[in-house]
C-alpha cells in the first residue's frame, strides 16, 4: 500500500506554515514536563533575598483568627461537634441525620473541609 | 410558604469564531504591519486578537481535548470541543494553581490562535503581547519565551500583568488604586500607586471561581448521595451564575434564609410509566405458561418414578408371597436385589407402600412394641428401642397439626365475629414488638460505653460465672443454663426472629387494613416531580463566602478581608489614604450580587472612621483587561520594554531582568542558584 505523505506543515490537524516543524516541544524538547510542585521547588525561592517578591512570599498568610465553624449537614452555624465522627451539627434533627449515615457518607462530608484522616 | 421551583435551562455555549472574516481582516490590515497579537491567557478562557481594536476577536475555553477518536483524529482546542465533553478527564489546560506548567497544550493553545486570526503565511511578523500572573515562576517564563521564539519565530514579545492592565483601561493610565483580582484559581491583592504596579506589596489567596464551583458541587453530591451522578458541573455552574449571592453580613444572612428566600430546582427526570392493564396481562399470562411448563416436567418426572417404584414394589409382593421363606431360593432371591434379610425386606416394602401413598399398617410397623423384652433377640431389642423413637415422634407430628389447626380455626372465628377486636390485638403485638426492637437498640447503645449500668451488669454476671467454686462443674446440665449467653453475648440473633415476626404481622394487619404503613419492607411508590428537586438554602450565599472565610472548604489561608487589612497597615496613612479612595475589583468571578457592597462593608469596617473609601467594579469584569492590554500595546513604552529575538538569543531565559519595566510587569528576578547563599560552618571540624 503506497504511504500517504504527511502534510508537513499539517500538525495536530492544522495548517500551521509559520511554524519551525522541525522544533516542537514534545519531539525536541530535551526537559520533560514539571509539575506545578517541581517547578516550584526548582526555583529556589529558600535563597531569594528577602525585599525581592516571588510566588511563595506573595502568598498569604494563615488566619490569626480562629475560623466560624459551620454545620456540615445544614450549613448553619453550629455549636457542637459529635465525638466519633467529627461532624458538625447546630440541631437534634441534624444529630440524628448523624447518626443514621454510613461510614462512606461521613467520610465524603468531612473531605469537604479536609478533615479526613485516612490513616486510621 | 411555597418554595419557588426553577427549571434548568443550561448556561450558553462558546462563541465559534467568524474564520472568514478573520481570515479577510488579516489580509487586508494586519498581514504586513506590525501591530502586535493581545493573548490575554486566563486560566479559565483566553481572550485574543488584534492590538487596537475594542473587543476580543477570540474568546474561548482554555482547554484542549487530547482524546482522539476515528471519527476525530485531530486535537480540538477550545470552542471547537463540545459542550458535553467538557468535564471529561481527557480534557486538558495548560495551567495549574494559575501558573503555566503544561506546555505541550500552550503549544497546540498558540497554534490555535494564530490559524483562527488567519495566519497562513510561513513567517509571523507581529509582536505579541501575553498576561501573566504576578509573581509568576522564571521557569514558566522560561518555556514561554522559548516557545514563542523557536517554535514560532515571533519578533518580539512583552508580558503583563492582566488586572493593571484592566486598571489603566477604567481609570487612566497614572491611578493610584487597591486591585483586587478575582481570576478562576486564585485571587490577587495588588496595589499601585500613580499606575506603578507594586510587587512587594502584593498579596494572593488561593481561591478563585473554581473552587466556588467545585464546593457547591461537592455540597449538593454528598447531601443527596443518591443522586450523585444527576449533578454534575454545568448544573452547579448554572446554580452559581442564577442563584448565588454574597451576603453583606453572612450570620444574619443564615438566619433569614430559614424563613424566606429558599429555592428549589428541578432537576430533569423521566416519568415511570405504570405499567398498562394489556402489559400486566401479558405478564401474568407468561408467568403462567412458564409455570405450566415446569409442572408438566416435573409431573412426567414424577410418573416416571413412579411406575419404576410400583414395579419394584410388585416384585418384591410376589417375592414374598411365592418364596417359601427358609429355601435357598429365597436366600438368592435376597442377594439378588441386594437385601440382607426377611426384616429389610418388610422395611422396604412398606418404605415403598407410604411412597406411594398405599396405606400401612401401623401394627405392622411398630410390630415389636408391645412385645415385652425377655422374648426378643439383640437386634430385635434395638429395633424396638428404634420403633418406640419412631412412634414418639409421629405422636408429636400429628399432635402438632392437630394444634396449628385448632389455632388457625380459632383465629378464623374471632377474624369474623370481631374483626376490630381481632386488629386491635394484631397491633399490640406490633407495637411490643417494636418495642422489643427500640430496647435491644438502646442496650446495644449503652452496652458500648464502659460506664454505663448494663456492661457493668454484664461484667458482673461474666465474673460470677467465672469465679464459682464448685467442686463439681454442673453448669450447662439444665437448659436454663443456657439461656445465660443471652444476656452476655452481644449480637444477638433475636433481632432477627422479631424482624420475621414483624413482617408477619404487618402482611396480616395490611391485608385486612389497606392503609397500614410497614416499617420494615418496601414502600415504593411511584415517583412525582418532588423526588427529584434539590433545595438551595445555605448554598445560595456560601460560595461566594469562600473567598472571605476559606475555612468553610478546609484552607489554612486568612480570608479577603484580613489581607487587605494587613496590606493596608503596610503603606504609611497618606498612600494609605489613597489606595482606599479607589478600591477597584476586576476578574470574572466578582460578579455575583451584592459582592461589592460587602467589600465596601468590610473595608469601612478596618480603616479609621470617616475616610473616604470607594470600591468600584471595572465596566466589564472579564474582558477589560484585553482591552487595557489592547491600549497599552500600541504605546511607546510598549516597544521599548518588549524582547526581541535576538535580545533572547544572547541573553536566554533571563532575558527580561535586563529590560526595563512598565507598569503592569512584575518584578524580574533571577533563580538564584542553590548554595548562592554561603552555609555557616563551624570552628572545630
Amino acid at each position: 500500500m503506497p504511504k500517504v505523505k504527511k502534510d508537513k506543515h499539517k500538525q495536530y490537524g492544522r495548517e500551521t506554515p509559520f511554524k519551525n516543524t522541525s522544533f516542537s516541544l514534545k519531539t525536541c524538547s530535551t526537559k520533560p514536563i514539571k509539575t506545578f510542585k517541581q517547578i516550584i521547588q526548582a526555583e529556589n525561592y529558600d535563597n531569594y533575598p528577602a525585599s525581592v517578591p516571588n510566588y511563595l512570599s506573595i502568598e498569604a498568610a494563615p488566619s490569626t483568627i480562629p475560623s466560624r465553624k459551620y454545620s456540615d449537614i445544614s450549613g448553619h452555624v453550629s455549636k457542637y461537634t459529635e465525638p466519633k465522627t467529627n461532624l458538625r451539627y447546630s440541631n437534634a434533627l441534624e444529630y440524628q441525620i448523624i447518626r443514621a449515615l454510613t461510614q462512606e457518607h461521613i467520610d465524603t462530608y468531612l473531605s469537604l473541609r479536609k478533615a479526613v484522616n485516612v490513616i486510621r | 410558604m411555597e418554595i419557588p421551583v426553577f427549571d434548568i435551562k443550561g448556561l450558553p455555549g462558546q462563541i465559534q469564531p467568524d474564520l472568514p472574516k478573520l481570515r479577510n481582516l488579516y489580509l487586508t490590515k494586519y498581514q504586513n504591519s506590525s501591530i502586535p497579537i493581545v493573548i490575554d491567557n486566563g486560566s479559565y478562557t483566553c481572550r485574543a486578537g488584534w492590538g487596537g481594536l475594542p473587543d476580543p476577536s477570540l474568546i474561548f475555553r482554555n482547554l484542549v481535548s487530547s482524546q482522539k477518536s476515528s471519527q476525530n483524529p485531530d486535537v480540538l482546542v477550545g470552542s471547537e470541543i463540545p459542550d458535553s465533553d467538557l468535564y471529561k478527564l481527557s480534557i486538558k489546560s495548560p495551567f495549574e494553581k494559575g501558573v503555566l506548567q503544561h506546555f505541550h497544550t500552550q503549544e497546540q493553545v498558540f497554534d490555535y490562535i494564530f490559524w483562527v486570526l488567519g495566519i497562513q503565511d510561513t513567517q509571523i511578523n507581529n509582536p505579541l503581547l501575553i498576561t501573566e500572573t504576578p509573581c509568576s515562576p522564571n521557569y514558566s517564563r522560561d518555556l514561554l519565551l522559548e516557545l514563542v521564539f523557536e517554535a514560532y519565530n515571533i519578533p518580539s514579545i512583552n508580558l503583563g500583568i492582566d488586572a493593571i492592565f484592566s486598571l489603566s483601561k477604567n481609570k487612566g493610565p497614572n491611578s493610584s488604586a487597591m486591585v483586587l483580582s478575582f481570576g478562576h484559581q486564585a485571587s490577587h491583592i495588588l496595589p499601585c500607586i500613580n499606575g506603578q504596579f507594586l510587587p512587594h506589596y502584593a498579596k494572593r489567596i488561593n481561591i478563585g471561581g473554581i473552587h466556588c464551583t467545585q464546593s457547591l458541587l461537592k455540597f449538593l453530591q454528598t447531601r443527596h448521595f443518591y443522586a450523585k451522578n444527576l449533578i454534575l458541573w454545568p448544573l452547579a455552574q448554572e446554580i452559581i451564575h442564577n442563584h448565588c449571592y454574597t451576603a453583606l453580613d453572612y450570620l444574619s444572612e443564615l438566619e433569614s434564609l430559614k424563613l424566606g428566600k429558599q429555592r428549589k430546582i428541578q432537576l430533569p427526570w423521566v416519568m415511570q410509566q405504570k405499567p398498562s392493564d394489556e402489559e400486566l396481562k401479558k405478564k401474568q399470562q407468561q408467568k403462567k405458561q412458564q409455570g405450566q411448563k415446569l409442572k408438566e416436567i416435573a409431573m412426567k418426572k414424577s410418573a416416571e418414578k413412579r411406575k419404576i417404584a410400583i414395579n419394584e414394589l410388585e416384585d418384591l409382593e410376589y417375592f414374598i408371597k411365592k418364596v417359601k421363606k427358609n429355601s435357598s431360593e429365597f436366600q438368592e432371591g435376597l442377594i439378588a436385589r441386594g437385601i440382607d434379610s426377611y426384616e429389610e425386606l418388610k422395611r422396604k416394602i412398606n418404605c415403598l407402600k407410604t411412597r406411594l401413598n398405599l396405606e400401612v399398617n401401623d401394627s405392622e410397623r411398630y410390630n415389636l412394641l408391645n412385645t415385652p423384652d425377655n422374648e426378643l433377640t439383640a437386634e430385635m431389642v434395638k429395633q424396638k428401642r428404634i420403633q418406640k423413637i419412631q412412634k414418639a415422634a409421629k405422636d408429636a407430628r400429628d399432635l402438632k397439626k392437630a394444634k396449628t389447626q385448632e389455632a388457625q380455626e380459632k383465629i378464623e372465628k374471632i377474624k369474623q365475629s370481631d374483626p376490630e377486636g381481632y386488629l386491635k390485638d394484631l397491633h399490640k403485638q406490633r407495637s411490643e414488638i417494636l418495642q422489643r426492637i427500640d430496647d435491644r437498640k438502646k442496650l446495644k447503645i449503652k452496652l458500648q460505653n464502659r460506664n454505663s449500668r448494663s456492661s457493668q451488669r454484664r461484667l458482673r454476671v461474666i465474673a460470677d460465672l467465672s469465679t464459682e467454686k464448685t467442686s463439681d462443674d454442673n453448669f450447662g446440665s439444665k437448659d436454663q443454663d443456657w439461656n445465660i449467653y443471652r444476656e452476655i453475648c452481644n449480637d444477638n440473633q433475636d433481632d432477627e426472629e422479631d424482624k420475621i415476626l414483624l413482617l408477619d404481622i404487618d402482611t396480616q394487619i395490611s391485608s385486612i387494613d389497606k392503609n397500614h404503613i410497614t416499617t420494615l419492607g418496601d414502600t415504593w411508590r411511584i415517583p412525582t416531580a418532588e423526588d427529584y428537586q434539590i433545595l438551595l438554602e445555605v448554598d445560595r450565599i456560601r460560595p461566594a463566602e469562600i473567598i472571605f472565610q476559606p475555612s468553610i472548604i478546609g484552607l489554612d489561608q486568612a480570608g479577603l478581608c484580613q489581607t487587605l487589612d494587613q496590606v493596608f497597615r503596610l503603606f504609611p496613612y497618606e498612600q494609605a489614604k489613597k489606595l482606599e479612595s479607589c478600591v477597584f475589583v476586576t476578574g470574572a468571578s466578582a460578579f455575583f450580587p451584592g459582592f461589592i457592597e460587602r467589600i465596601e462593608d468590610e473595608v469601612m469596617k478596618m480603616r479609621p472612621c470617616g475616610n473616604k473609601i470607594v470600591v468600584e467594579k471595572a465596566w466589564d469584569l472579564e474582558l477589560d483587561a484585553w482591552r487595557g492590554a489592547s491600549e497599552f500595546c500600541l504605546t511607546k513604552e510598549f516597544e521599548e520594554t518588549s524582547v526581541g529575538r535576538e535580545e533572547y538569543k544572547e541573553f536566554g531565559g533571563y532575558v527580561f531582568c535586563r529590560k526595563n519595566r512598565h507598569f503592569a510587569s512584575n518584578l524580574y528576578y533571577e533563580t538564584p542558584e542553590r548554595g548562592d547563599i554561603p552555609v555557616k560552618r563551624s570552628k572545630n571540624r
